[in-house]
Parts: structure tokens; C-alpha cells; sequence
């Protein structure tokens, strides 16, 4: 970028090389999101349920619609952009929540087969082959037909997504440190095992999961917005990207808007993670492949 | 082989016994079948009748013999075996998910092999981007994106149902859009990683001329990680079918999957799980096979 070369004595480590325009720009697009979800009770015009029927299925203030309603309304009159604001509070919330659950959950399982080995390692990675072999939407309809839909079991299931994945590189990573001599060493001084792996192993291989954890975040979302989009996750009056996008899909004729708003917002944000997710795996961590 | 076939049964024995213990768990499989107010002794009249007052391990015997012999249970939507509800539905996903394969081959591997040959041009940076935007594109988006423009604004294609050909048009294409995108990267990894072996080199020297080097040399080893890929492939249609035969009102095995899970039709629900899983313990059995002919350092070094 810069048009003037850098002497040689003083060029930045290659790490902190400003990234690429679109990275910068996908982050920036991230931020925003990141900061309209935390603060959508606070800066969405309308709440999301507040209907007004006088002023159903408005356009956006570019094709013909007023500065009260800037991104339109649907069939009840309620307020697209507010519940643009509070449909990605939802969804990144429950996200986020679940990408938490599923790389603590699936890291836990992958050190404890590292450190066990043996017949429970076996049983273990048995699961995750057996987890890998059917698709995770599947898994996650059929755990909400069973135990029958509530907001915990939801958030729970999108957790579970990617478990796997989480399980096997966490295992294979613990393996690899435990062939490190300071492992040996802190076992020599009679850490247990808990001490060891969570104090001396963890710091070790955290950085390997979070960056997979922001490879598998975008998955969590169109999980999410998939299964809301069929009307199997999150419930009216509760909102949230991909409910909205299903909501709107009967108005498409004449109020396009409603669905096409929350599936840009869908498409935009799972673009900029994945973007930015590559970018920092390629910068931070080599080791973890596709 | 006889291994991997040996984990294959096994797997789909997990699957099944996993199945079994949700079912169980997951509250008293009577109360969905008989109304609440059910006198309590014709309760225990059924849970007599259905073996539920046997031991759970004589239970979850009988549920092996019965799945073996096709027993999936009864749909209580529609009163009849759930194994036949579903399987009425099979043909119309194979049709759907069986073009949409092929449309992501017929479409993913020459954008693949084109951006490998134009590497480090704009042609190759185009080819990507559109990779990464099929692939990142949610395929109900793209579904209602194609629904505005071909069916509310050009109105040419139909937007719901499967009474003619053209209203195959539009799942096929976003069923198939995900799977392409991710050929297309994949296809180019391959084709670059088989493009700097040695031997590539040697029929450059040799004077062979590009085309045979590729289609000759490079494509037929980098068809190795792309088989293994394409078992991976088939957990992406069958989960976008989901989505993409509900969309589109298109009469399968996934639209059939949405409804059962809304209405709670728990036999359905099981019976398309197993199956699913089923499927995919195939498919990856069948890679394997496929692998060791394609290689035969495979077929000849790992004994399995």
C-alpha cells in the first residue's frame, strides 16, 4: 500500500502489516453490526412489536416512503429498520451464545479424550465420526421435534453445531502439547491433571480454537436464520433475522422489502465474518487447515 | 474393507441407539399418541400393548428387530407406517438432489480448472469472488432472490410446486449453488497443488502441450482429494434440500422433514433421521472404494 518503501532495518513484523481494504471494510461492517445488536433497545426508532396499521407494507424512503418509516414497513406496520435492529440482537446474541457453548463443550470432550486415550478416546471420537456422517441441520430439527421447541433447547442445539469439529482439534492439539517437555516438567512438580491441562495446556492451544470458532460463527448464524426462516426456531412475537425473512417471504409480490432487508443483513454479516475469519486464521495460526 | 464396513455398521448402530434413548427420554411416548384425558386404565392398556412396561434393554431389543424388519412406527398425521410416507417422498429428492449434484460438478469444475489456468489474472480473481459469494450467499436468500426476479418480475418460472420441468429450474440452481462455489475452490487448490508436482514439470519439458498436461496428468490426481470431497458434498445438499423443497413447495423428503418437526410427527421425524444417516454412512463408505481404485497406494498401504 504504502507507495514509499520501508528501510530495511525498520520494517513491521509481517503480522502487523495493515490488512486489505476489504478486510478493513468487512470489519468495520462487523463492528457496526456488533455495536446496532448490543444497542438495538436504545437506538431502534420503534419497538420491534409496535404495530401500526394505518401504515401496512410501506416502501423504503428511496422508492417512495417517508423519513419515519427509512426502510419501510410490513404487513402489520411495524417498523423494518427496528426490526432490523432487534432481529440481529437476536440473532447474533443467540450466536454468539452458541458458538460459546459448542467450543467449550467440544474442547471439553477433545482434552478429555487427549488425556484419557484409551477406550473412552475411542467411544469419544466414535461420536464424532458418527456426529460428522449426518448433517447438523438434521440433528438440530430432529432435537427440536423431540423435546418439542423452547428458546434454551434452541440455543442449545445451535451450540452443538460444529462440536466435532471443536472435539477433534482440540484433541489433536492437547496430543501434541503432551509430547512437550514442559508438560513433563509440570507433571515433576505434581500439578494435577486439571492444573496442568487448564493452567499450562489451554493458554497453549486457545488461539487454535478461537480462530475456529470465528470460521464456525457464520455457520451458527445461517443455522439459525435457516431454522427461524421455517418457523422452527425462534418464535413470534420474538423476532430475529431469518424469522423476519420467512415472515415476508408471503409479501414478496408487493413488499419485497420485508424479506429482503434481513437477508441482506444476513448475507453481509456471514460475508464479513468469514472474510475477516480467513484473514485472521491465514495471519494467526498456519497449522489450522480447511 | 471389511474394517471400514465393520465402523460403517457400527456407526449407524450408534445412530440408532442414540435415536432410541432420546425417544425414551424426551417424555412418555403415549401422551402424543392418546388425548389427555385418557382414563388411566386404558393407559396402561396400551403401554401394555406397545411393550412399554417391559425392561428398557428388552425394549430397545425389540426396537432393533423392528427397525430390521422396516417397523419405523406409525405416523400419527397420516395413520399409516412412516417408513411408507417417507419413501413416497424419495423419488423427488433424488431427482432434485441428484441434478443438483450434477449441476455443481458441470458448473464447479470448469470454473476451477479455468481460474487454475488463468492463476494470478483477473479471470482467476472473478472465478473466486464468485465462488465466495455462492457460497456465503444463505440459500434461502438466493431462493428469494431468484423467486422476485424470475417468477414476480420476469415471470417466466414458476415459484412453488413440481408439475412440470421448469419449476425444477430454480431448487436445482440454489441446491446447487453452495456445492459448486465449494468445488470450485476446491477443484483450483487441487489443480494448483498438482500443477507444481515434478512430473508436471517433466511433461512441460517433454513438450506436452497444456491441454493434454491437464486433462492427461493433473486432472486425474487431483480427482483423488476431489472424490473424498465430494462425500462431504452430499451432508450440504441434503441439509440445504431442507430448506430449499420447503422454499419451493417441491414434494421431498426435506419439505417432509419441516412439516413432521412442526407437527411433532416423532415416527416421520425418526424414520428420515435414520435414513439420512443411513445415506451418508454409504456415501462415505463408497468414497473410501472409490479412493482405493482412483489410488493405489491407498488400496495397498493402509490395509483397510
Amino acid at each position: 500500500m504504502s507507495a514509499r518503501p520501508l528501510p530495511l532495518d525498520m520494517k513491521l513484523p509481517q503480522r502487523w502489516r495493515a490488512p486489505p481494504p476489504a478486510i478493513l471494510l468487512a470489519g468495520g461492517f462487523l463492528a457496526l453490526v456488533l455495536f446496532v445488536a448490543a444497542a438495538a433497545s436504545e437506538i431502534a426508532p420503534y419497538h420491534y412489536a409496535t404495530q401500526d396499521l394505518k401504515a401496512r407494507l410501506r416502501p423504503p424512503v428511496l422508492l417512495g416512503g417517508t423519513w419515519s418509516h427509512p426502510l419501510g414497513t410490513d404487513n402489520l406496520g411495524r417498523d423494518i429498520l427496528s426490526r432490523l435492529l432487534y432481529g440481529a440482537q437476536t440473532s447474533i446474541g443467540v450466536a454468539v451464545l452458541g458458538t460459546m457453548i459448542g467450543a467449550l463443550v467440544g474442547s471439553t470432550i477433545g482434552i478429555v479424550a487427549a488425556h484419557l486415550r484409551g477406550a473412552i478416546d475411542q467411544v469419544l471420537m466414535m461420536l464424532v465420526d458418527v456426529q460428522a456422517s449426518v448433517p447438523y441441520i438434521i440433528v438440530a430439527l430432529a432435537g427440536l421435534a423431540f423435546f418439542g421447541n423452547n428458546l434454551t433447547l434452541f440455543i442449545l442445539m445451535l451450540g452443538l453445531e460444529g462440536w466435532e469439529r471443536y472435539a477433534r482439534l482440540a484433541r489433536g492439539l492437547v496430543l501434541a502439547e503432551l509430547a512437550k517437555p514442559y508438560v513433563a516438567a509440570t507433571h515433576g512438580f505434581g500439578a494435577s491433571a486439571i492444573r496442568l491441562h487448564l493452567v499450562h495446556v489451554l493458554p497453549n492451544i486457545a488461539a487454535a480454537l478461537v480462530v475456529q470458532s470465528t470460521i464456525y460463527f457464520p455457520w451458527v448464524i445461517l443455522l439459525e436464520t435457516s431454522i427461524s426462516f421455517l418457523g422452527l426456531g425462534i418464535q413470534p412475537p420474538r423476532t430475529s433475522l431469518g424469522l423476519m425473512l420467512g415472515q415476508g417471504r408471503a409479501y414478496l409480490g408487493n413488499a419485497w422489502w420485508i424479506s429482503v432487508m434481513p437477508g441482506l443483513a444476513i448475507f453481509l454479516t456471514t460475508l464479513s465474518v468469514s472474510l475477516v475469519g480467513d484473514y485472521l486464521r491465514d495471519r494467526l495460526d498456519p497449522t489450522v487447515a480447511d | 474393507m471389511l474394517i471400514r464396513m465393520g465402523r460403517a455398521l457400527l456407526t449407524l448402530l450408534i445412530c440408532v441407539t442414540i435415536t432410541f434413548v432420546v425417544l425414551r427420554s424426551a417424555g412418555d411416548p403415549l401422551s402424543s399418541l392418546l388425548p389427555d384425558d385418557t382414563p388411566p386404565d386404558v393407559v396402561e392398556m396400551y403401554r401394555e400393548r406397545l411393550g412399554l412396561d417391559r425392561p428398557i434393554l428388552e425394549q430397545y431389543l425389540g426396537y432393533l428387530r423392528s427397525l430390521a424388519e422396516g417397523d419405523f412406527g406409525i405416523s400419527f398425521v397420516e395413520r399409516r407406517s412412516a417408513f411408507s410416507v417417507v419413501a413416497e417422498r424419495l423419488p423427488a429428492t433424488l431427482l432434485l438432489g441428484g441434478l443438483a449434484l450434477a449441476a455443481a460438478l458441470i458448473i464447479g469444475l470448469p470454473l476451477g480448472l479455468l481460474a487454475t489456468v488463468t492463476r494470478g489474472t483477473a479471470i482467476d480473481r472473478l472465478a473466486m469472488t464468485i465462488a465466495v459469494m455462492g457460497y456465503s450467499l444463505p440459500n434461502f436468500f438466493l431462493a428469494i432472490l431468484l423467486i422476485l426476479l424470475f417468477s414476480l418480475s420476469l415471470q417466466i418460472l414458476p415459484s412453488a410446486g413440481s408439475d412440470t420441468a421448469w419449476h425444477l429450474i430454480m431448487p436445482v440452481v440454489v441446491l446447487a449453488a453452495p456445492p459448486a462455489a465449494k468445488i470450485a475452490r476446491f477443484a483450483r487448490t487441487a489443480l494448483v497443488e498438482v500443477t507444481g508436482q515434478p512430473y508436471m514439470r517433466t511433461a512441460a519439458a517433454k513438450g506436452l502441450p497444456q491441454r493434454s498436461r491437464l486433462v492427461g496428468h493433473a486432472l486425474p490426481n487431483a480427482a483423488i482429494p476431489l472424490v473424498t470431497f465430494l462425500g462431504f458434498e452430499l451432508g450440504l445438499l441434503i441439509g440445504g434440500g431442507v430448506v430449499t423443497e420447503t422454499i419451493f413447495a417441491w414434494p421431498g423428503i426435506g419439505r417432509l422433514l419441516v412439516q413432521s418437526v412442526g407437527q411433532r410427527d416423532l415416527a416421520v421425524v425418526q424414520t428420515i433421521v435414520l435414513m439420512i444417516a443411513a445415506t451418508m454412512v454409504t456415501a462415505n463408505l463408497l468414497v473410501d472404494f472409490v479412493y482405493g481404485r482412483l489410488d493405489p497406494r491407498v488400496r495397498k498401504g493402509r490395509g483397510g
